[in-house]
């Protein structure tokens, strides 16, 4: 019965905090304003069904409590979002976080791609989540040959040594 | 009176030979489940558990600042985990204690024992390399100098115990004799140190001199092969001595090697080999481990010989004596002679030379038999640096006919002969006991 495989994938579907998820959410909107954005029932069960989603799409393992909070207090005020568009934006943002937690393979951390993803929603991505994703994924991208060249170079050397 | 430890009545019976050591916990919780001596509520309580302290991993890997990891993270932190707990429960015995610990304790109780046991044995596999470092074997084989030399060392600077356990992260290209199966991490890595400790030692009671000849008639440039060293010096010794030959002797000639094989099946090779091998023990100082080691060898060796015999490739355990040879490397005693021209050339160009290195390395570089190097060093008037020079460049079975050639001061009526056998006793004094020891059993022999 027992195997790693197995233990993962009870994790997965039984002790993932999905449930507090829920319970802080649901909290979160009845507390009413966030920064002025207020998130209807309707909002809330989108953005917990796109993370549960976008964790399986990506690949990834949430141990710890969602981002949900971080990223409602970074955008919430946003001069992009609005209490109508508000569950659709956050969940789209959702998606992208996690998109962009494995692009960056991990080095970001929370917070920081958080603020990452608030500085070009509100700046060059002019509340575009799309042209958001694009704008980050190709500063990756390039920092990461950038950082794969001093690697070779770094390489290279210590070789000649 | 006899104590009964009526403890052992109380452990669940397993069959151990059903453990895979490489996934031990696994499979030891599968063979409780199967034997219905952990209940699914135990199974239950040990998957809450892990994922209790895979959470508490995952923060601290990510130094609490991340909510999530990769699903591959997971799983490698779950399998470090394991593997820990493995550790820990291996050091149980009999198997069924270890099954006991896993029913009556917490799986985080279990990973802090796991936990320690991994690091002693981080610590044990380093004190191992230490050693390893300080008596190296010294060879040209790229495989034994990168993995020794650089191999483990970076095996050390990337093992995490703390999250990543299991992991080998190096492949360990020079192959030891016995091998270790289905091992990993550390537990791979400090067996893999162990083996080639015994296996350096094992080498360091033969002429490195005579292992480079062995390997070198054998598979002519064995730089980059990846041949096992330990092997083909056990083979040859245990062949030599079981013929009557000195114990210190490793090549041996392939004409007898096919003689002495012949008609035996594995089991009565195996019974020839273990026979041998106690031959050995009296003749050299092995440590109890290291006589373990050579025990646990032998097997191999047999299998090794029998492959050989069967692929036809036994010239690569015991090289035909025109390819020693061919391949040796300074002079042979049944070199080739010099003619009285060459003779005289080479005389004329000894004198030409500087006393010392210089003239040292043009008798070296133009004698290829024992006749003309005794001649030379008789008739070149090569002052006493110059042969001190010379008989360090002579490899040790050349040393071993010089002392042959000049046993006794007593023996000796020219000045020159007194001069040279007065030098060669000076440099011979000032060798490692064990070199000379070896010198002087090759001039016996």
């Amino acid at each position: 019965m027992s195997s790693e495989k197995s233990l993962l994938a009870l994790f997965n579907s039984q002790f993932s905090p999905y449930e507090n998820d829920e319970k802080e959410m649901i909290s979160l909107a009845n507390a009413g304003d966030i920064n002025g954005i207020t998130l209807t029932k309707e909002d809330v069960t989108l953005i917990i069904q796109t993370k549960k989603n976008a964790l399986a799409q990506t690949g990834r393992f949430e141990f710890d409590k969602s981002p949900y909070e971080m990223l409602l207090r970074a955008f919430a005020d946003s001069p992009y979002i609005t209490s109508s568009d508000a569950g659709t934006v956050i969940a789209e943002l959702i998606q992208i976080f996690y998109e962009l937690k494995n692009e960056c393979d991990d080095a970001m951390t929370d917070e920081e791609l958080t603020d990452k993803m608030k500085n070009t929603f509100n700046g060059a991505a002019a509340g575009s989540a799309e042209m958001l994703r694009d704008i980050i994924e190709t500063e990756i991208r390039q920092e990461r040959q950038i950082n794969s060249a001093a690697d070779s170079f770094a390489y290279a050397e210590d070789e000649n040594d | 009176m006899k104590m009964t430890d009526h403890s052992l009545y109380h452990l669940p019976l397993v069959d151990e030979s059903r453990c895979d050591k490489g996934q031990f916990f696994i499979s030891l919780v599968n063979l409780g489940a199967e034997t219905g001596y952990l209940t699914d509520c135990d199974i239950e309580r040990l998957q809450c558990e892990s994922v209790e302290i895979l959470k508490t991993l995952a923060a601290k890997l990510t130094k609490e600042k991340s909510s999530s990891i990769r699903n591959e993270t997971a799983q490698k932190l779950v399998s470090s985990v394991y593997y820990t707990v493995g550790v820990y429960l291996k050091t149980l015995s009999p198997v069924g204690a270890a099954l006991k610990e896993i029913k009556n304790k917490t799986l985080s109780e279990l990973f802090d024992s796991g936990t320690k046991a991994v690091k002693q044995l981080v610590s044990h596999a380093k004190n191992l390399k230490t050693i390893l470092d300080k008596n190296p074997f010294k060879t040209k084989n790229t495989f034994y100098s990168g993995t020794v030399k650089k191999g483990l060392d970076a095996f050390f600077s990337l093992y995490n115990a703390d999250f990543f356990a299991d992991e080998t992260h190096i492949t360990a290209d020079y192959p030891v004799f016995v091998p270790i199966n289905s091992l990993t991490g550390i537990e791979f890595i400090d067996l893999y140190i162990e083996r080639l400790t015994f296996e350096n030692s094992f080498c360091s009671f033969f002429s490195p001199d005579d292992i480079d000849l062995l390997l070198t008639a054998s598979y002519g440039n064995y730089r980059d092969a990846a041949v096992n060293i330990y092997s083909h010096v056990l083979i040859g010794s245990l062949f030599s001595a079981a013929s009557g030959s000195s114990c210190t002797q490793i090549i041996y000639p392939s004409e007898n090697a096919v003689r002495v094989i012949s008609g035996k099946n594995r089991e009565e090779l195996l019974r020839v080999f273990t026979q041998t091998a106690k031959k050995l023990f009296l003749q050299f100082d092995f440590s109890d481990k290291l006589k373990e080691y050579v025990l646990m060898s032998l097997p191999y060796a047999v299998d090794t010989v029998i492959n050989a015999r069967v692929l036809g490739t036994l010239n690569t355990l015991f090289p035909s004596g025109a390819a020693v040879h061919e391949k040796a490397p300074i002079i042979v005693t049944e070199g080739e002679m010099l003619t009285q021209t060459e003779y005289s050339e080479l005389l004329d160009k000894i004198d030409r030379a500087e006393q010392g290195e210089e003239r040292a390395a043009v008798i070296i570089n133009g004698v290829k038999s024992f006749s003309d190097l005794f001649d030379i060093i008789r008739d070149s008037q090569a002052d006493k640096k110059t042969l001190v020079c010379l008989f360090g460049e002579l490899p040790e079975y050349a040393l071993s006919q010089l002392i042959r050639q000049y046993p006794d001061e007593d023996l000796l009526s020219d000045e020159r002969d007194k001069e040279i056998y007065n030098t060669l006793r000076a440099f011979l004094s000032a060798l490692p006991p064990e070199k000379l020891v070896r010198i002087m059993n090759g001039a016996a022999d």
